[in-house]
């Protein structure tokens, strides 16, 4: 110990720190936060790799995350280090490498369940654990510097999204809306996780939109377990809400229900509800609207518009004024889709009668799972589009009849996913028209996001575990790797000294890949042992 | 295993002091004032090298849940016999002379043939390709002193024994 006392304090005011003015430049050579950039874009400046060298894509690493089965985490890169999430667990890796620098991990932690990803201010990077504690490491060596309980596991929340970070904010959402919970998103203190404000996503008996509710509103689900997006020039986040519990059993639940499988935008500093607006009144078919509001300014319908734009579960694909929360417009995501004939002019779905689930199962299109889901959309601006993973796939909606009972894994039926074809899809957001779209083979099971770059490549994964390289005009296939493994998660990419890699999270571990170079040997320094 | 002839009262004993050895110092009664052992932390320059919260260096490992995840004969081992059943990975201490004449020294927090991650005195980390690294010295025992048998008094001992027993996360 004796030997260290002296050099600390100064050197330590010298190094690097992440600001949220990094954070809001989007991402360079690093990927500061889970989306890339603040607008929701998985999008990336760099040019190494492109529509004409991606052929050249080799392996570089590949990291073992300890006991992972299902990742769901997309990793954010800091300095050349990468770190990737699991359940109550993070793990900083050598981004060039591949080799371990540290882990933490929680075996206390009351509750499990998939994590999506960390975040990072200062020296500090922060992830929630599956039982609500927001916890911020040291990003160096992994020490805990502190730990902040943020919710309640014993009322039903747990604690899945990656946190997003904004100037000196946390911002955390809820999960376990499929077993009765009342969602929030809060605000923490990035220095020491106290709560700056929290807005539930049900209001409280007697507040507005109360009266969209029955008996169950205490436990009306909406969760927010996906990170949302933000609009600095408006000081406004944009988040998406769950769906209403019961799930699939509507009855005790007459109206709306506000307001869940909604996009809600919030004041960054009191937390204040600006506007929502609902994809799915009163869903009975658990298409929550966790998919990504994307912050693009373009021109629709003739003008220009500061958009947000969402692809949603329920089969349709939506652009608002994110200032005013109007409707602008919304075009079929998917061709089969047997529950509504469209959106009316408000924005309101036009509902075919008899497309609720019943205790004999009723069968509809899209299935339960969505027309797409939580994995990562990016948009480019230099192609001008947006790509979503799409699900082609039905599915039989059964209704229970028994009495709703919150927390005890009853969420009011159930749904088969029968078949399925997932489509990559390359959607115009000027006109909501697809441009290209590259089906891929495979079981419907995919949940692999994207990510885009100014070489002009789209990287995914596809249903059959491979990960995949598509020239971002055209859709043409340029790249393949087989993982060996599905993908639930999604792709970065970063640069560590000049070369760009792209990552991406398996089921169990971290790929990290770049142009081919020829092998280096190597040649082990002159090493003695002190004895 | 052969079954026993203890009561209830005597098996529960026995389960308890297993636990005792082997489950978490925080969850123990341990005898010690954490108080006192909180200064004796500070005056025996630990945060020198291990951080408890954020305060402290990031050379050695974090003590922040040491009371939370170790037992608390571990604990008490690793500050008298420290470079006893030494498991390096993540805690070596290393010096390397750079190719182009740079000089590191701190912990390895990974090493291979092909890379090597030192964090260094200052809290910085070097994430090295083991070809640019032309000279590498590795100490054999630990980095932590080896003498806190005789520096620490018993009660010193038990006090600051007690102060990391209470360390926890949870």
């Amino acid at each position: 110990m004796r030997y260290c006392l002296l050099l600390l304090a100064s050197a330590a005011a010298l190094m690097a720190q992440v600001k949220h003015e990094d954070i809001l430049k989007g991402p360079r050579a690093d990927w500061l936060t889970y989306a890339g950039n603040y607008q929701g874009w998985r999008y990336s400046p760099l040019t190494q790799i492109t529509a004409a060298n991606a052929r050249m894509i080799a392996p570089k690493w590949v990291y073992r995350v300890p006991d992972a089965k299902r990742l769901a985490s997309s990793p954010i890169v800091y300095d050349g280090v990468l770190y990737i999430t699991d359940t109550n667990s993070i793990y900083a890796v050598d981004a060039r490498s591949g080799r371990q620098i540290w882990q933490w991990a929680d075996p206390r932690a009351k509750s499990q369940g998939v994590n999506r990803g960390s975040a990072i201010l200062g020296n500090r990077v922060y992830l929630t654990t599956a039982d609500n504690f927001l916890v911020a490491l040291d990003r160096r060596s992994g020490g805990v510097i502190f730990m902040k309980k943020f919710a309640d596991e014993k009322k039903g929340t747990t604690s899945t999204s990656a946190p997003l970070i904004v100037k000196d904010k946390v911002i955390v959402g809820s999960a376990g809306g499929d077993s009765g919970m009342r969602g929030f998103v809060a605000a923490l203190s990035a220095d020491d996780g106290h709560e700056i404000w929290r807005t539930y996503t049900v209001p409280a008996r007697g507040e507005p939109g109360s009266e969209s509710w029955g008996d169950l509103i205490e436990w009306g689900g909406g969760a927010t377990w996906l990170s949302g997006t933000y609009d600095p020039e408006l000081n406004t986040l944009f988040w998406t809400t769950g769906n209403p519990w019961p799930d699939f059993a509507g009855a005790t639940r007459k109206g709306d229900n506000l307001y869940t499988c909604s996009l809600v935008s919030l004041d960054l500093d009191t937390g204040k509800m600006k506007w929502h607006f609902q994809f799915t009144p009163h869903d009975t078919h658990d298409w929550d609207a966790q998919s990504w509001p994307i912050l693009v300014d373009t021109e629709i319908n003739g003008k220009p518009r500061k958009a947000v734009l969402h692809a949603n579960r329920n089969g349709f694909f939506y652009a608002l004024d994110r200032v005013t929360g109007e409707f602008l417009r919304a075009t079929k995501l998917i061709d089969n889709l047997t529950w509504a004939k469209g959106i009316d002019a408000k924005g309101r779905p036009i509902e075919i009668p008899g497309q609720d689930p019943t205790p004999e199962g009723n069968w509809v299109c899209p299935s339960v799972k969505g027309a797409t889901n939580w994995m990562g959309q990016s948009y480019n601006p230099l192609t001008g589009l947006l790509y979503v993973i799409t699900l082609e796939q039905c599915g039989r909606y059964n209704m229970s009849s028994q009495v709703p009972k919150p927390m005890s894994n009853f969420s009011g039926g159930g749904a088969t996913e029968e078949g399925g074809q997932v489509i990559i899809r390359a959607l115009d957001p000027k006109t909501g028209k697809r441009a290209w779209e590259y089906p891929v083979t495979g079981a419907g099971r995919m949940w692999t996001g994207t990510v885009s770059t100014a070489g002009g490549v789209l990287f995914t994964g596809d249903d059959d575990g491979h990960f995949v390289a598509l020239d971002a005009k055209t859709g043409k296939n340029l790249w393949h790797f087989n993982m060996g493994e599905l993908s639930t998660a999604s792709p970065i990419t970063y640069s560590v000294d000049g070369k760009q890699f792209v990552a991406i999270a398996s089921a169990t571990s971290v790929f990290s890949f770049g142009l081919f170079e020829p092998a280096d040997p190597a040649t082990p320094p002159i090493t003695t042992v002190v004895k | 295993m052969p079954p026993t002839n203890l009561t209830d009262d005597q098996t529960w004993n026995l389960v308890a002091f297993i636990h005792a050895l082997t489950g978490p110092a925080s969850e123990q009664t341990i005898p010690g004032d954490p108080s006192a052992g909180k200064q004796v932390y500070a005056s025996s320059g630990c945060a020198g090298c291990h951080a408890i919260r954020g305060e402290g260096a990031l050379l050695a490992p974090d003590l922040s849940n040491i009371g939370g995840s170790r037992p608390l004969p571990v604990i008490r081992e690793a500050i008298l016999e420290p470079s006893k059943d030494l498991f390096y990975l993540g805690s070596e201490a290393v010096s390397v002379t750079l190719k182009n004449g740079r000089k590191l020294e701190g912990t390895a927090r990974n090493r291979s043939n092909y890379s090597l991650q030192l964090i260094d005195k200052a809290g910085n980390l070097h994430l090295l390709r083991m070809n640019d690294v032309k000279e590498m010295a590795i100490r054999a025992t630990s980095p932590m002193p080896g003498d806190y048998a005789k520096r620490l008094s018993k009660d010193q001992l038990r006090d600051l024994l007690a102060y990391l027993a209470a360390q926890s996360t949870r």
